[in-house]
């Protein structure tokens, strides 16, 4: 009765060293002080076996350092015995294979001996197999945590790369439409130019300029220093033109105080014709003329995105008498600014989306996508504001609200 | 390893005794060992103070025990928290180690040195310490200085004979040591320690708790550790917080313990028996028997500890001399497995 009670107490106190921590080489550790205290084992060695290298690497030892050499490195094709039992000389070897790992337990005592403490031992196998399998799932986990740590840090990194690109994307698409723009503000100017030359060249081919009598000179003179004069105005008009572009792509570095109707005020100037000769009409509701410490060129970027996907949309539809809305006012703290056109508002299903970026429907109007997702980011993130959209009866309306400062 | 051993009463006869050597000193806890400090410089010395020292058939609160060292071999105090300054050599069969048997490295310490022990090397020792627990009291000196929380390691080639044997019997069990911290059992089958301690002996006893010290109780009732296969190992809680118990080494959590009883023919049968065990490994003929035996086996036999002295002596030659002390814990490998921190214990050693 006492022998049997002593093989269920010594499973007991083993079963209870198992599992006790998280670590593999304390919980082993743990595990093999246990069993060969209570064992009388002369020493244990516990390999693990590591996959990447094909072979084993000894985890814990405890025992006579002196007894280290008659443990020999477990063999990776060796039996797939769970549990056996070896003996060389007056040595006996007990091994345990615990998920590829190997346990070896050293004893001065006949392999029969050993029979017992292998029945004992198969009795909390499986439970010391997942007690290590738990520890190895654990240290798999930190590790992939830590990766996780640094891959978040390689990705941020990364984003910040992609907002660089995307912002260049961006302007070289807001490039193109101010290429567009300034096509527009220019065609009206560069045809009169071309008008007045027309008109110098035919007097020229008809002999109408006239320099036979003093009165025919001043004549003459006068219709070519109008001609020059209007020349003149014209090349100022395009010169402006070309400072509006100049001044607009001038990245911000500093804040200025502006109001909200300045920057709209700014951003017809840019592309008011174009509008205009779409024949869509500006309505301009100031409520408000109290300056704001913002980063204006930015501010106009955004105004003017909002204004061309409207002027686009009403194109696209072929809305009858479009128009778009412009109203300024305060409300608490903030400035707000709306720009609500009528060109039938944003389908529902997408409008959660429009500030995502590379989210375009103007796929065959060769949309970048981008143009929202800038504007969120410079509203919300460069000049701590806030932008969204809603649609309204009639069509939709983007919110722009900025703070004092 | 000796060549030759001697007792002496007092210190200062060492002064006109001793010559030129090494020594390993023995010191009985009562004995004033100042005048140590003045012994010529050629004699050199390390001891451990115990709270009694055996010589031949006596034991000694006053007095100390000289063990002369021969050439060969190694002596060195080493501290119980970093051992890694020993170095033993590849031939040792034996070591002695006598520690600060109230340190708290004491587990630590013979884990350590057991992975350093050569092969073949068998290990005893003792735990120093006084009857009254001082904690600014030493334990360990030589030449130099005095010293706590350190072990003395002497090494030699020649083998030893080794039996250990304690002659305590199970009265209740198994039970579960089910919290621990250290030194100190929490919870016994999940229930305060000393609750169930006392519920127990008080069961099996006329042992009355509140008019009996608890040392007293704790010694002739102490728990056993039980092993496979083996021997239980001794543990002797010596205090308690009417909780807790506080033992002299440390328990691990989930042990299976038993209440022991200690029977003074069973216990001096036992020290006859590892007497016997000593001269059945011996390989070489022994000069000397060292008996490390513990000081709660001496307290509780009392007058008949003589027998025990008697039954040991009794199976040795006459004219090979007993010599060792009473401790705080003793230890020994006679298996050759893991050095055993045991309690209430007998350990011979022939030498």
């Amino acid at each position: 009765m006492q022998y049997l009670n002593e093989q269920l107490l010594l499973t007991f106190e083993c079963v209870s060293s198992i599992g006790t921590s998280l670590n593999l080489e304390t919980m082993v550790e743990r595990f093999l002080r246990v069993f060969t205290r209570k064992t009388g084992a002369l020493a244990s060695l516990y390999w693990q076996y590591v996959s990447e290298e094909k072979g084993y690497v000894e985890r814990c030892f405890l025992g006579k350092q002196a007894l280290k050499p008659l443990f020999k490195r477990p063999d990776v094709q060796s039996s797939n015995d769970q549990i056996s039992v070896q003996t060389e000389g007056k040595n006996t070897f007990l091994y345990v294979t615990i998920d590829r790992d190997s346990m070896v337990f050293l004893f001065y005592s006949d392999k029969k001996d050993l029979e017992l403490l292998c029945s004992i031992v198969s009795s909390f196998h499986s439970k010391l197999e997942n007690a290590v399998r738990a520890c190895k799932n654990h240290h798999d986990l930190l590790e992939i945590n830590q990766n996780l740590e640094r891959r978040i840090e390689e990705e941020v990194a990364k984003n910040r790369e992609k907002d660089k690109h995307i912002l260049q994307q961006s302007r070289l698409a807001q490039m193109g439409e101010m290429i567009s723009m300034i096509a527009h503000q220019w065609r009206q100017p560069l045809g009169s130019i071309s008008a007045v030359a027309a008109s110098i060249r035919l007097k020229v081919s008809l002999n109408r300029l006239d320099t036979s009598s003093e009165e025919a000179q001043e004549q003459s003179k006068a219709f070519l220093l109008d001609s020059m004069g209007k020349i003149e105005s014209y090349v100022q008009f395009l010169t402006h033109t070309i400072d509006d572009f100049r001044n607009f792509f001038k990245p911000d570095k500093q804040k200025e105080r502006v109001s909200l109707a300045q920057l709209v005020n700014r951003t017809l100037d840019i592309i008011g014709k174009a509008l205009e000769i779409n024949t869509i009409a500006i309505k301009v509701d100031v409520q408000s003329t109290r300056e704001i410490l913002t980063y204006a060129s930015e501010v106009t970027q955004v105004i003017l995105n909002v204004l061309k996907n409207a002027e686009d949309v009403i194109k696209e539809r072929h809305i009858k008498y479009p128009h778009i809305f412009i109203h300024i006012e305060e409300q608490e703290e903030w400035h707000v600014l709306s720009i609500e056109d009528n060109a039938g508002g944003i389908p529902p299903h997408i409008l959660p989306y429009i500030f995502e970026p590379y989210f375009s429907t103007k796929s065959e109007k060769n949309g970048s996508g981008l143009g929202l997702y800038m504007s969120k980011t410079i509203i919300e993130e460069h000049c701590g504001g806030m932008i969204y959209a809603e649609n309204t009866p009639i069509g939709a309306r983007f919110i722009i609200k900025l703070k004092e400062e | 390893m000796f060549e030759q051993i001697s007792f002496f009463e007092s210190a200062e006869k060492l002064h006109t005794s001793l010559t030129k050597g090494r020594y390993l000193l023995f010191v009985a806890d009562k004995t004033d060992i100042a005048p140590l400090a003045t012994l010529p410089d050629d004699i050199t010395f390390v001891g451990a103070v115990f709270p009694r020292v055996i010589y031949r058939h006596h034991t000694y609160d006053t007095g100390i025990i000289v063990a002369k060292m021969s050439d060969s071999t190694l002596s060195c105090i080493v501290p119980m928290d970093n051992t890694t300054q020993l170095k033993l050599p590849e031939e040792t069969n034996a070591v002695l180690t006598f520690f600060d048997g109230y340190s708290i490295h004491t587990d630590r310490f013979l884990e350590v040195l057991y992975a350093q022990l050569p092969e073949q090397a068998r290990i005893l020792g003792a735990g120093a310490g006084k009857m009254t627990l001082d904690p600014a009291s030493y334990l360990l000196f030589d030449n130099t200085q005095r010293y706590t929380n350190y072990a003395i390691v002497v090494a030699s080639k020649q083998s030893v004979g080794l039996g250990i044997k304690h002659g305590w019997t199970t009265v209740m069990g198994p039970f579960i040591a089910t919290h621990c911290s250290g030194h100190t059992l929490e919870k016994i089958n999940f229930q305060d320690a000393y609750s169930v301690y006392r519920s127990i002996v008080e069961k099996i006893s006329d042992i009355a708790f509140d008019q009996t010290p608890f040392f007293t109780i704790a010694q002739r009732f102490p728990l056993g550790i039980v092993r496979y296969n083996k021997d239980f190992i001794i543990r002797e809680p010596f205090s308690t917080n009417g909780q807790s118990l506080t033992l002299n080494a440390q328990i691990d959590a989930n042990s299976v313990i038993s209440i022991l009883e200690g029977k003074a023919d069973a216990i001096i049968e036992a020290a006859r028996e590892a007497a016997v065990a000593s001269l059945h490994v011996k390989t070489q003929a022994h000069s000397n028997v060292l008996l490390i035996d513990c000081i709660s086996r001496y307290l509780l036999l009392k007058e008949r500890y003589g027998e025990e002295l008697e039954a040991i002596t009794s199976v040795y030659d006459n004219a090979i001399p007993l010599w060792g002390v009473l401790s705080l814990g003793e230890i020994a490998n006679a298996n050759q497995e893991g050095i055993e921190f045991y309690n209430n214990t007998c350990v011979i050693g022939t030498l």
